[in-house]
Parts: structure tokens; C-alpha cells; sequence
């Protein structure tokens, strides 16, 4: 077994291991549009990555899987480019906002609980909602396709129509305010800033339930943003604290952009229902294990805080 | 009279192996002397060996690169487990390995000065010496005492086989030598790493300390240089590298 010594974060790790790791968790970022560093963070610790590298080096194979699915996306026209543009400048305002919202959190000592309990009630809520939903809609399907995508967006759809400057997103088809777009940007953005995701499995729900938006184009567009999010991301964690390394994010990558090429054709297979399904029963099934972190008794009760030097 | 031959010859005497001869002096040395951690490094095994007064006791230990650590511990409330404040540990070792010639807390007690002289005084804190190193420090053993926050770091080290309290001694009786093998796996800290060796000879107590290095090398070295000297290169560097990576896949994957 090959392993490979980590020059940042100073440990061996097997190579397989890490290939393996970054191959499903791009499968997942392709098939569903999430950059799965909610999944990825937790799995590199557990092979004996430092928490802090492993978010600032996931940042970087990001920007690979994510380059990577948008050309898929992109050829395939999947990509709205006008709502990707507004989710972007929210997401650069939020993003912006949340590096201050992060360093006040920080001082207070308890941030990474913090994080945990914002994973839990945004996992649970957006993969409550989407299991109800794809489960209705799966039902519904049965007696008429057509009647029940209706259905579904009819609530959304009457105060959407009340807000200001409506403009039309002709790859989307859908005509909203762009206010809608920018303001879900700048939220996944203070909660991309603060819990240190791309903000993937936020934006692909709420894209699909806020801004109404086909589940075919909301992969590519997220992906489209979450580029840009991981690109910033890399830049500020390498210059500010030195956390991004690209050893381990290039085996990430390797990994992740095959895996995500293999889920953008699975992706492609599937219907929009039962991607959410899919996706949805992922989101539950990682809230209930961090629920299950937060309150059971772990195996050891001590920490290390810092590290001193280097 | 020419003295320089009987001084040669006492010194002789003394260098002789085996039991009667007394050392004033003791020997130690560790093999390899440097280790460079390169891109396929997963952990060294160091060979120490030395040679000491035949038949007085020895305590042998191996201190890797000491440095601030802070560490906290987990309560519950409000049914989620939460740090507490945080303790800070002062010079604490990244790496600690321990074997001797009789039990350890009797070694230490044997040497507790010459400890404290080597600046290793709070080095006995993280060793087993008052029982065994848990895998799980007790609920009901809170770590209101610098030990207890020493034997929490220390369970923390011995779960990442970074503190080995186990190690064999290969230790011949007559001859005073003696000699172990100590695996540093690859989380090792880089950095200097002491050998000690503390025993007595002619009734006094005797130290022996010898080093070797732990230093990453080629284009381990080079890259975290690169990211701690040169940040910004660094971090554009590794974003232009990533974009390269995702288009060059893109495309290959998506020709048409």
C-alpha cells in the first residue's frame, strides 16, 4: 500500500484511501450539484487529516470538481449564466459579511459548535423539506406529471410575483425578482464564510424551491457558483493561514473530478424527483449523525485547542 | 616518568566492557541520526544503542520537540457536549518514548534530579508512573491538576502512537550494554528529537544524551516553504493549479 506524506498537514495517508474519499465525494458533487464538503470535512479528519487543512484543502480540489462539472453542465446548456451572476454578487456580499460573522463567533470560543448546530437545523430543515416533497411529488407522478409540478410551484409562485423589478431568466424560464437571487446568495454566503462550505446543498434546494428554477439547470448553476466561492476560499486560507495542501487536494482532485464526471452522466439518468429523494435522504442521514455526535458521550473528553508553532 | 601510556591504559580500563568496571561515563547513540521525511514517508524506525556501568539501573528516554500546547475538556449542557476553558501545557513533547532496566516509577524516583536538571522536570507528568495511561481518562477524574492535563495529552499522544511507554530493552547484564528500537510514525512532529539516557557510575548519577532530527525533504520541504514563505504565490499557485486540473478533465470527459 502506497502511502503519501501530506507536506501541511504532516501525516501519511493512504493513497488509495485518499483516492477513494475524493471519488465519491465528487460522484456526489456531480450527480446532485453540491460541492460535498459537509461530507468530505468529517471523512479526511477521520483518516487523521487536521480539521483546519482539511477545510482549506477541500476548498481547493473544489475548485477542480466544481471547474470540471461546470463544462459538463455547460455543454449540455445546464447552465444558467444571468442567475449565476446574481447568485454571485450575493454570494461575495454574504461571503464578505460572514468572514466578520466567523471571526466574532470565533472569539466567543465556541465556534465549532456553533457550525454544528447551524448544520443540523439547515440539514434537517432543507432535507425535511425535500424528502416531503420528492416523496409528494413521486406520488403525484403517478396520476399526472404535469398537474403536479403545477402544484408544487403554485406557493412559491404568488409571492415571488409581488416583489420588485421582475426580470426573466431565459435558460431557467422563470421570472423573478433578481432580488430573490442575490439575497439567497448573500445568505449561502455568510453560511459558506462561517461553517466553510461551498454552500451546495443549501443553494441546489433553495434554488429549486425559491427562485423555482428546473432541477436539470440548478446543478450546473451551482456548481457555476459554488467555482467561484471555492476559488476565494483557497486564496484567502493559503495566504492567511496557511492551511491549503496541495498534495492532498491533488489526490482529492484526481479522485473527485472522475467521480464527478461519473455522477454528472448518472445525474443525467435520473429524474429531478429522485435526485431530491436521493439527495434529501443524504442530507437526513449526515444531519442524524451530527446529532448523534452533539449529544452522545465521546470517546475521549479532551481536545486539543491550538497547536503551538509550526 | 612518561605518564601519557598509564593514562592510556587507565583509560582503557574503564572503556573495558564488563561486570567490576565501573563507568564513569555513558554511551549513547541513535541510528539514524537524520530522518528526512519525503513524499513516500510513512514513519522510521530508530535503532538506540550505549553502554553504561554494568548492572546499575538505566532510564532511557526519547523527547521529541517540545512546544505550547492547549487542551480542553468536553462537558455537557443543554445536552450537548461543549469544550471547557482551555489549560495551556508548557513545553509539551510532540513525540515520548520511555524504557529502562527496572520499573519506571522506581526510575523515576532514582532520577528525579538529574531530570529536573536536563529541563525535563515536567516530563514524569505524561508518564504512566502512577498507573497505567487510560485509552479513556474517567469521567469521574476531572482534570482539575496539571497532571490530570498531562495525562489527558498524554492519552492523546498514545492514541496516535505518540507515546510509547511499552518499548522492549535489549539490555545484557554483564557487558552494560544496551540497545531498543523505537518506531516514530509519520505524525511525528519534524523537528530535533533527544535521547537521554540516565544511569549511574561510581556512585554518581550519570547522563548521556545524543539527538537526531526529523526534517522533511525534497518536494515535501520545498512545498511547505513555498506555503509559509511565499503565501500569496502559494495560494495562486495552487488555484491556477486546481483550474488546470478541472478544464483539462472537463474537457476530457466531455468531448464530443
Amino acid at each position: 500500500m502506497i502511502h503519501i506524506y501530506l507536506p501541511i498537514a504532516e501525516v501519511s495517508v493512504n493513497l488509495l484511501l485518499l483516492l477513494a474519499i475524493g471519488g465519491g465525494v465528487g460522484f456526489l458533487s456531480g450527480l446532485f450539484g453540491v460541492g460535498g464538503g459537509f461530507l468530505l470535512t468529517p471523512l479526511l479528519i477521520f483518516v487523521g487529516i487536521p480539521p483546519a487543512i482539511a477545510v482549506g484543502s477541500e476548498a481547493n480540489q473544489l475548485v477542480a470538481a466544481s471547474l470540471s462539472g461546470v463544462i459538463a453542465h455547460w455543454r449540455g446548456g445546464r447552465v444558467d449564466l444571468r442567475m449565476g451572476i446574481m447568485l454571485l454578487v450575493g454570494g461575495l456580499i454574504g461571503s464578505t459579511l460572514g468572514v466578520s460573522i466567523f471571526a466574532w463567533l470565533r472569539d466567543s470560543g465556541q465556534i465549532d459548535i456553533v457550525i454544528k448546530l447551524l448544520y443540523v437545523v439547515l440539514l434537517g430543515a432543507i432535507g425535511a423539506m425535500m424528502m416531503v416533497e420528492s416523496v409528494r411529488a413521486n406520488l403525484k407522478n403517478l396520476r399526472n406529471k404535469e398537474s403536479a409540478e403545477a402544484d408544487e410551484k403554485t406557493g412559491a409562485a404568488t409571492w415571488r410575483q409581488r416583489l420588485p423589478w421582475q426580470m426573466h431568466f431565459p435558460t431557467s424560464n422563470v421570472t423573478i425578482s433578481p432580488l430573490l437571487p442575490i439575497g439567497l446568495g448573500v445568505i449561502v454566503g455568510i453560511l459558506a464564510a462561517v461553517m466553510g462550505i461551498g454552500g451546495g446543498f443549501i443553494m441546489v434546494p433553495a434554488m429549486i424551491y425559491l427562485l423555482g428554477m428546473p432541477t436539470a439547470i440548478v446543478v450546473g448553476t451551482s456548481l457555476f457558483q459554488i467555482l467561484f466561492v471555492a476559488s476565494n476560499v483557497t486564496l484567502q486560507q493559503a495566504m492567511r493561514v496557511q492551511t491549503v495542501d496541495v498534495v492532498l487536494a491533488l489526490l482529492l482532485m484526481i479522485g473527485s473530478v472522475l467521480g464527478a464526471q461519473i455522477g454528472v452522466r448518472a445525474g443525467a439518468r435520473l429524474k429531478g424527483e429522485e435526485l431530491r429523494f436521493l439527495l434529501a435522504f443524504i442530507v437526513l442521514a449526515v444531519c442524524g449523525w451530527m446529532v448523534f455526535n452533539l449529544t452522545s458521550k465521546p470517546d475521549f473528553l479532551f481536545t486539543l485547542v491550538t497547536a503551538g508553532g509550526h | 616518568m612518561r605518564l601519557g601510556p598509564v593514562i592510556k591504559l587507565l583509560g582503557l580500563l574503564v572503556l573495558l566492557p564488563g561486570q567490576g568496571f565501573a563507568l564513569t561515563s555513558a554511551t549513547i547513540n541513535a541510528n539514524p541520526d537524520q530522518i528526512r521525511a519525503g513524499l513516500f514517508f510513512d514513519g522510521e524506525t530508530v535503532t538506540i544503542s550505549g553502554q553504561r556501568s554494568a548492572g546499575q539501573p538505566l532510564l532511557l528516554l526519547i523527547v521529541g520537540p517540545q512546544q505550547t500546547q492547549q487542551i480542553a475538556r468536553l462537558g455537557k449542557r443543554n445536552g450537548i457536549w461543549m469544550k471547557g476553558e482551555p489549560h495551556t501545557l508548557q513545553r509539551a513533547p510532540g513525540f515520548l518514548a520511555v524504557t529502562g532496566s527496572k520499573p519506571l516509577a522506581e526510575l523515576i524516583k532514582i532520577f528525579d534530579r538529574p531530570l529536573a536538571a536536563s529541563g525535563l522536570s515536567a516530563i514524569p507528568e505524561y508518564l504512566p508512573t502512577k498507573g497505567i495511561v487510560n485509552e479513556q481518562v474517567d469521567d469521574q477524574q476531572p482534570a482539575a491538576t496539571s497532571t490530570g492535563w498531562s495525562r489527558a495529552y498524554a492519552t492523546m499522544l498514545k492514541k496516535q502512537s505518540l507515546l510509547l511507554t511499552d518499548v522492549s530493552l535489549q539490555d545484557n547484564a554483564n557487558s552494560g550494554q544496551f540497545s531498543t528500537e523505537i518506531h516514530l510514525p509519520s505524525s511525528a512532529p519534524p523537528g530535533t528529537y533527544r535521547v537521554i539516557v540516565f544511569t549511574r557510575g561510581n556512585g554518581q548519577l550519570i547522563t548521556a544524551t545524543t539527538r537526531f532530527k526529523l526534517t522533511k525533504s525534497g518536494i515535501v520541504s520545498r512545498l511547505e516553504r513555498a506555503a509559509f514563505d511565499q503565501p500569496v504565490l502559494y495560494g495562486i499557485a495552487a488555484l491556477l493549479f486546481a483550474l488546470m486540473v478541472g478544464w483539462v478533465i472537463g474537457i476530457l470527459f466531455n468531448r464530443r
